[in-house]
């Protein structure tokens, strides 16, 4: 099993949203270089939705009932984590999140994954899941919220990552300029972030449609529109048309970073 | 998909409308105007801060704010909402508390608290209020039942529809009194009467109860609940015995509606019976699957529309009603409808089992496309 590959592990809360209290923790769905695809971890199962998974405490080694929330997995820099993880292995609980069997890693790898893939009547209840959750009720609310702040986590974090290796992007791309762009309207306060996941041509006319709503930011906004060409032309040049790049590239601009980050690899 | 959320977008544009507001020559004056009201005259705040919560505490709390009782914290983030629309420099009423008096301050408030009272509420309440409330003051025929006027001869007041020595003898027919009711079809009231198996006394008596509701709702006493019984009564109450309940062990009073109406009850299951849903579930899904492919084949559009509405979107069943074009009374036949279809079903289960009826249908729905019917944006 790839190292971090079906942990649940704590993040690195100096990047998460001073302003939230919540208490999370993020399982690590699978690993490329150093991007890691997280998905939010909370253990209250009632906020649980149709795309979450449930596990029992009786069912994990963590002894305590965990949701994993699949619908928000995205790519994070591995510096999201918690920093302290080695550093940390005294602490107990930590040591127990890193000791997860790999058992236990494997199938709640598989059991989302399964999740994900599986809606129809038929094969849907074969892993626990949460439901359909009433738009006002508390829980639904909560996740809004929640939500909001899991995006400004992985906006801050990429933005950090790539703020730390300025050496990693040849100066064409154009990537300082665009996190300084970013990081203005981060403070701004103007959320360029609408979704984590644009994945589809529905959430890109959502985007636009909020973008419209919002004043005219859209996802083309120009001070990112030479980074999303740039990347667009590397991608082109790399030959690199998987469905996947072409959702982070049409995306926000989380997902642009997390694009150059997975397009020039960090050197070793 | 992540939902996106529009809050936010919101609060950006009231910040900028109080920006631009802030801007504007008149605001520095306002502003120390109204400061001087309330910091010279300290006893003026505190009254009128006493005043205004006691009335906050009149409004009845399960309607308003979806609980028993009020709160102190309740009270104060009503108190704290008013405040903040009536010093929000973008909004006229700031000007006007500039320009009042001490002694008229009070009365711009007050107008406020009625408008937040309602913002604050519940949704489904509010979307009772919008759509009812609103036309009873606005529209013609129900003013004639508000005003409770002598109405010349087919469009009689209730009030003489109820002095009627006649009706109270019963000697009105059947259809004499569901033709009164067609006429009111234009009121949107559920058209319950009309449903299949109520023929005779039976539809008599549905009529007349009705009409007793009815008569409660003009009143404004119980306006509300009046309201929520006329029209999600017998929905509820059936519903709520026929899929997660079993039969005859539901209690049917207005608690049971309000649990019912309840969109904050949300998920009741603890992490066993949960997993015990799950064990049904996966069990039964494959037979389940064939036997609501049959049972939805008879199904027409937008019967079909309104049950995705209800189950996956977790619209209010009148609500889902509203937005496949139809009154509120579709979503008691659909209901009734369903309930049937799932009584074989319901009946080899236990009461721990039945959630997994409602969570396999919602699942169900959620994989059924959309069909062409009329549907409300």
């Amino acid at each position: 099993m790839n190292d971090k590959n079906g942990l649940v592990l704590p993040i690195n809360y100096n990047l998460w949203p001073a302003k939230s209290q919540t208490i999370l923790m993020a399982f690590v769905q699978a690993s490329e270089g150093d991007i890691l695809t997280l998905c939010p971890v909370v253990n209250d199962f009632k906020v649980a939705e149709f795309f979450d998974l449930i596990v029992p405490a009786a069912n994990t080694s963590l002894a305590c009932d965990l949701v994993i929330m699949g619908k928000l997995r995205a790519g994070f820099p591995a510096t999201a984590l918690y920093s302290g993880l080695d550093a940390a292995s005294n602490d107990e609980s930590i040591r127990l999140c890193l000791a997860m069997p790999d058992s236990e890693r494997q199938r709640l790898v598989a059991d989302l994954d399964y999740l994900q893939k599986n809606t129809s009547t038929v094969t849907a209840f074969k892993v626990l899941r949460g439901t359909f959750l009433p738009k006002y009720s508390d829980a639904a609310r909560w996740r809004r919220k929640f939500v909001r702040r899991w995006q400004e986590f992985r906006l801050v974090s990429l933005i950090a990552a790539v703020k730390a290796q300025p050496d990693r992007f040849p100066q064409y791309l154009g990537v300082k300029a665009a996190i300084e762009a970013i990081e203005q309207n981060l403070k701004k306060n103007l959320k360029p972030e609408a979704v984590v996941e644009p994945a589809n041509e529905e959430s890109v006319i959502k985007i636009s449609a909020s973008a419209k709503r919002r004043g005219g930011i859209s996802i083309e906004r120009s001070e990112t529109l030479e980074l999303r060409r740039n990347l667009a032309k590397q991608l082109k040049d790399q030959k690199q048309t998987d469905a996947e790049s072409e959702k982070l590239l049409n995306g926000s601009d989380a997902d642009l970073l997390e694009l150059a980050m997975r397009l020039f690899p960090a050197r070793r | 998909m992540t939902e996106i959320d529009i809050e936010d977008v919101n609060e950006d544009q009231k910040l900028a409308l109080i920006e631009e507001a802030v801007k504007k020559p008149g605001f520095a004056a306002m502003r120390r105007q109204i400061l001087e009201s309330f910091y010279d005259d300290q006893a003026l705040a505190d009254r009128l801060i006493e005043k205004m919560a006691a009335r906050i505490r009149k409004y009845p709390p399960r309607d308003y704010c979806g609980e028993w009782h009020w709160t102190d914290e309740l009270v104060s983030e009503r108190l704290q909402k008013i405040w903040e629309t009536v010093l929000n420099p973008a909004m006229s009423y700031f000007a006007k508390l500039a320009k009042a008096p001490p002694q008229e301050i009070a009365s711009i408030v007050w107008g406020q608290i009625r408008k937040i009272m309602i913002a604050e509420a519940p949704p489904y309440f509010k979307w009772f209020y919008n759509q009812f409330i609103q036309q009873l003051q606005h529209d013609q025929p129900l003013n004639r039942f508000a005003s409770k006027k002598v109405a010349k001869q087919r469009f009689r007041g209730l009030r003489a529809w109820k002095e009627d020595s006649r009706v109270k003898l019963g000697f009105k027919t059947v259809e004499e009194l569901v033709n009164f009711w067609q006429v009111e079809k234009k009121l949107r009231f559920p058209n319950m009467a009309r449903r299949e198996k109520l023929i005779g006394e039976k539809l008599r008596d549905r009529v007349w109860e009705m009409f007793n509701l009815l008569n409660e709702w003009v009143r404004e006493k119980n306006l509300y609940s009046s309201w929520k019984k006329l029209v999600n009564f017998p929905t509820a109450e059936q519903f709520e015995q026929s899929l997660d309940g079993l039969p005859g062990d539901a209690d049917n009073g207005p608690e049971a509606v309000e649990r019912y109406l309840d969109q904050n009850r949300g998920n009741l299951l603890n992490m066993e019976q949960l997993c015990q849903v799950k064990t049904v579930l996966c069990e039964n899904a494959e037979s389940w699957t064939g036997y609501f492919d049959k049972v939805f084949a008879g199904f027409r559009p937008e019967q079909k529309n309104f049950l995705r509405f209800y189950y996956v979107e977790r619209l209010a069943p009148g609500v889902a009603a509203e937005k496949v074009g139809k009154a509120p009374s579709f979503a008691t036949q659909t209901f009734g409808r369903i309930t049937e279809e799932c009584r074989p079903l319901r009946e080899q289960l236990s009461s721990d089992e039945l959630p997994a009826l409602s969570e396999f249908l919602r699942v169900y729905l959620s994989n059924m496309k959309p069909e062409a019917g009329r549907t409300k944006k």
